[in-house]
């Protein structure tokens, strides 16, 4: 109580400290959280198979080694142990569904998980144009960076003398960079001059451009389709990339998957035919279906599909690898046959007639799901490859 | 002595109490919160009111204005319960990304600066100033935490009932 004339203020800032931290601790507490299993119920694990489980079921939340960067929380380096690991496998967390592994899965998961939460730093992530193929005899240049504005020129054996990196087209020689004499790499991050595939026909390496050691021809088509590849597909909405608009529609695709398994922990059977809906348009592109039933066929995607339409325009896998060429050592088939897969069990949730029926499609879309993230990936560090033209002897 | 319910019973009877009206949990605790952040604005115009501002706009005499600011006041509180339950007994404190870490935060405060207005309504020899500070921040909150998670939902996964 105040004394007449004089605010209480140790009464305001208490009640609001107090409250806050109660409503905090609260929170902190949850204790009304389902439970998860004993420490003592969590069998040994092998950590080298729950690795490879991880890679399949958790990366595509969590990050390659659990290095973050998707929706889920970085696990690298943050001190979990097995039985806690195992805990939220079980109970589930968040938008994380409850039991997405169970028994000795969830074991070697745990203990693969705790093995690399212990201690390692989170690895480095790798963009686009860092993987390429192994060096051929002679060597290769890489156009790199995300508008394709540096090089990279890695040759089989050191030069002995200083050589030059020119790039030659219609506008002109430029000279780029040079090789020192013990030298069997130069990266040149940004040459500065924009995209370096435009008005470039040739990359010349040697003492001079007059006298050549080793040339990269880039042919005009093949320059073309990587600048619809990686810089922008003037046939797609907006202009993107080819990758880069893909990229947005797995994302948006596996958003899905996640809302999908979300509407089936609640229970909630018309947001599960919701979301299959929304799948299988994803990967089919237009027209869309009305897999759900309720008269309103609706596409989240940009149209355009994954897939793209049986006999229509292709969708973005069938562009990516048109444009990558054979040589790009990307995962098609299987990449396909995920993405139609997913699809067709979404065809499947869509029309359930019961959350109990929709439960086993859920379980085979969410595993799908871990493919589709890995084999995506390896999309990308693929495509980054037909960046990649080889030095000959001229 | 009664046995307390296990936690997955209480996680399983709230998911049923709300699909009693609601296609789902997140659903129905979407709508609360949406329900308290209109109450909230109401609050903020019923305020002005009574502060001497607005009278073009909120043409009522100030009695009937305080009325309507208490009883707005409580339906939104009321609106607010069985939502905070759920995030801070079920869901809990979260910071898996900035939408989540901002909704976690801005709600553990939330109730300590309502509790902090309430002892200065009661009080009356805090500064003029202290009031508004504290309505305006309720409000601010309740605007906050509706747009850190009802406006995801209905924009990023489902708009309805």
């Amino acid at each position: 109580m105040s004394t007449a004339g004089r605010p209480n203020w140790p009464l305001l800032i208490g009640t609001l400290v107090a409250v806050t931290l109660a409503v905090y601790g609260v929170s902190r507490l949850q204790p009304f959280q389902p439970s998860a299993p004993a420490a003592a119920e969590v069998p040994p694990g092998d950590a080298a198979r729950g690795a490879t489980l991880f890679a399949q079921a958790c990366a595509g939340c969590h990050g390659d080694a659990g290095a973050g960067g998707g929706i889920g929380p970085t696990l690298a380096g943050t001190g979990l142990d097995a039985p806690a690991v195992a805990g939220v496998v079980a109970a589930g967390r968040g938008a994380m569904p409850a039991g997405l592994l169970e028994g000795q899965d969830s074991a070697d998961v745990a203990a693969y998980v705790a093995e690399l939460s212990g201690g390692a730093s989170p690895p480095g992530t790798t963009g686009v144009a860092t993987v390429g193929p192994p060096v051929a005899v002679g060597g290769a240049v890489r156009f790199t960076g995300d508008r394709l504005a540096g090089l990279r020129v890695e040759l089989g054996e050191a030069p002995g003398t200083t050589w030059t990196v020119v790039a030659t087209g219609p506008g002109g020689d430029r000279t780029l960079a040079s090789i020192p004499p013990e030298s069997t790499l130069v990266v040149i991050p940004d040459a500065g001059v924009g995209p370096l595939v435009d008005g470039v026909d040739r990359i010349v390496v040697g003492p001079s451009a007059d006298a050549p050691a080793l040339v990269a021809t880039v042919p005009p088509v093949r320059a073309e389709r990587l600048r619809r590849l990686i810089l922008g597909d003037p046939d797609l909405p907006g202009g993107a990339s080819t990758l880069a608009a893909a990229s947005g529609q797995v994302r948006v695709m596996r958003d899905h998957i996640r809302f999908l398994a979300l509407a089936r922990r609640e229970g909630n059977l018309a947001n599960i035919r919701f979301h299959g809906e929304h799948m299988v348009n994803l990967a089919y592109g237009e027209p869309p279906e009305d897999v759900d039933g309720n008269g309103d066929p609706s596409n989240p995607g940009d149209g355009v599909g994954l897939l793209g339409p049986e006999g229509g325009t292709p969708g973005y896998l069938p562009r990516i690898l048109n444009q990558s060429g054979t040589d790009a050592g990307l995962p098609a088939g299987e990449l396909t046959l995920t993405i139609a897969e997913i699809a067709a069990a979404g065809r499947v949730c869509g029309r359930a007639g019961s959350v109990t029926g929709a439960g086993r499609c859920v379980g085979i879309i969410t595993a799908r799901d871990a493919s589709l993230a890995s084999l995506w990936r390896e999309v990308r560090t693929g495509a980054a490859a037909s960046a990649t033209f080889p030095l000959e002897t001229p | 002595m009664s046995i307390p319910a296990p936690p997955a019973d209480i996680a399983s009877s709230y998911a049923d109490a709300m699909e009693a009206v609601f296609s789902s949990a997140i659903a129905g605790k979407a709508w609360f919160a949406t329900f308290a952040a209109v109450l909230a604005v109401v609050q903020v115009l019923t305020a002005a009111r009574m502060w001497g501002r607005i009278q073009g706009i909120v043409r009522l005499e100030v009695p009937a204005v305080r009325s309507i600011h208490r009883w707005s006041g409580r339906l939104a509180l009321l609106f607010t319960l069985p939502v905070v339950f759920h995030c801070t007994t079920i869901l809990g404190f979260q910071s898996t990304d900035a939408r989540v870490l901002v909704h976690s935060v801005v709600g553990s405060f939330l109730y300590g600066v309502f509790a902090a207005k309430m002892v200065a309504i009661k009080q009356h020899d805090f500064p003029g100033w202290v009031i508004p500070v504290l309505g305006g921040s309720v409000a601010a909150g309740l605007v906050v935490l509706w747009a850190t998670s009802s406006f995801w939902y209905f924009t990023e996964v489902r708009f309805g009932f």
